[in-house]
């Protein structure tokens, strides 16, 4: 890569490094002053606390990566994530999520649609970093793997919340057994409508395509001309 | 009619018989779990080798199995709400319904090879495994939302930690397995890397 994306792409990390967690900071001040209508909707207070915290914590994951010359995503997809982040944090201390019946379901198909294209790029990567008699072939199969894959995290999200339950003793999966299965059927919906995208995708590109656009190794952040 | 051929109609005979079961006893992960026997099943009669066709009409056996247990002894009718006897019927029908997924999972392997030209190696299965068993059942799931009245998230849960658990030890073994034999996973099933 050539010195000026390097440093283009350092001062962005930089950037979300710090201004990621400080704005859910932020949103988490007004949990903690106890004006966040979430709290009025029926979360407790140290559930939304616990979950910008969370969150703050995860945003740091994509910048530290980048900063460590170990992981370069697409500015789009990092995009995607940011905005799924804040969607999720801002919606739930807003008590979208309580007092809108529908936003729930709304929510799951568009966390599960991003985490779709996560696992797109990640399956890219495996076949682009994997020796070459591993491949995932056309993009039928490429598009089996990733609906399966994809849909797995939605149930891995919802182990997660009844894992909280039984570590905290509230019960945040209020709704019960029929609330969770929607949330996973929204899921299955999000992760439809992105395969079918890949599909669509991949009938004019290829995995390689996803894959030289994300920098995975120190290798990969070398800068032209440092290496002669 | 040769050996192949009577295989996948047996497989596919029993698969429909699980189908049919699971549908009368509102089973939605089993009505699942035999679709992909179904599917599997005219896929590889088709497409891959005798062996994975006895590896689907074994799964088939286990799959109508685990559908019989899952429709009576182990109908959710059976327990009662915050009864004792819940936890152990959480247990219980997770492993159930876990348990034909682990011949399936490695199936989804060998017919997505042979449908695509894919090729996996011992890392891929050991990585991908976990995540493809649980992304199998989520539909099941889905489908016992349309008629739902599941007694508790515990159901959903155990299932799908079970799942995970044994998938990944399953996963481990079999990459092992490959690994040391220098094996790949194609539309053939397993063979040795060329």
């Amino acid at each position: 890569m050539n010195a000026y994306e390097d440093s283009k792409e350092r001062r962005v990390a930089w950037i979300l490094l710090f201004a990621a967690p400080a704005l859910l900071a932020v949103v988490c001040s007004f949990v903690v002053a106890g004006i966040a209508p979430g709290l009025d909707a029926g979360h407790p207070e140290e559930y939304l606390v616990a979950t910008c915290f969370a969150w703050a914590v995860i945003s740091l994951v994509v910048p530290i990566l980048r900063l460590l010359n170990l992981v370069s995503l697409p500015p789009m997809l990092i995009a995607a994530i940011y905005v799924n982040i804040f969607f999720y944090v801002l919606s739930l201390c807003g008590g979208l999520y309580l007092n809108v019946s529908w936003f729930g379901d709304f929510g799951h198909v568009v966390s599960s649609a991003i985490v779709t294209c996560i696992v797109f790029v990640g399956l890219c990567l495996i076949e682009a970093h994997s020796p070459a008699h591993v491949t995932f072939g056309n993009r039928v199969g490429m598009c089996i793997m990733l609906l399966l894959v994809a849909l797995s995290f939605g149930g891995i999200w919802e182990m997660i919340e009844g894992f909280t339950d039984g570590v905290t003793g509230n019960a945040y999966m209020v709704y019960g057994a029929a609330d969770t299965m929607g949330d996973l059927s929204a899921d299955l919906i999000g992760a439809i409508v992105i395969t079918i995208c890949v599909y669509w995708y991949l009938g004019d590109h290829s995995p390689s395509d996803i894959s030289s656009k994300v920098r995975f190794g120190r290798r990969a952040f070398e800068i032209d001309g440092e290496s002669d | 009619m040769d050996s192949g051929r009577a295989g996948a109609i047996l497989s596919a005979a029993v698969a429909l018989v699980s189908l049919i079961l699971a549908v009368d006893g509102r089973e939605g992960s089993m009505v699942v779990t035999s679709f992909f026997v179904l599917v599997f099943g005219a896929i590889a009669s088709k497409r891959c080798s005798l062996k994975m066709n006895r590896l689907i009409l074994i799964a088939s056996f286990v799959t109508l199995v685990c559908t019989v247990l899952t429709t009576t002894v182990l109908a959710q009718s059976s327990v009662e709400k915050d009864s004792e006897f819940e936890f152990l019927w959480f247990y219980l029908t997770a492993v159930v319904h876990a348990v034909p997924l682990v011949p399936l999972t490695f199936s989804t392997f060998v017919i997505t090879a042979s449908v695509s030209e894919a090729s996996y190696n011992w890392a891929v299965v050991r990585g991908l495994s976990p995540f493809i068993a649980m992304g199998m059942q989520v539909p099941g799931y889905v489908v016992e939302y349309l008629d739902s009245d599941i007694v508790d998230n515990g159901y959903i849960l155990y299932g799908l930690l079970t799942m995970l658990i044994i998938m990944a030890v399953f996963g481990v073994i079999l990459s092992h397995y490959m690994r040391k034999n220098r094996l790949i996973i194609n539309e053939n099933g397993m063979v040795v890397m060329g």
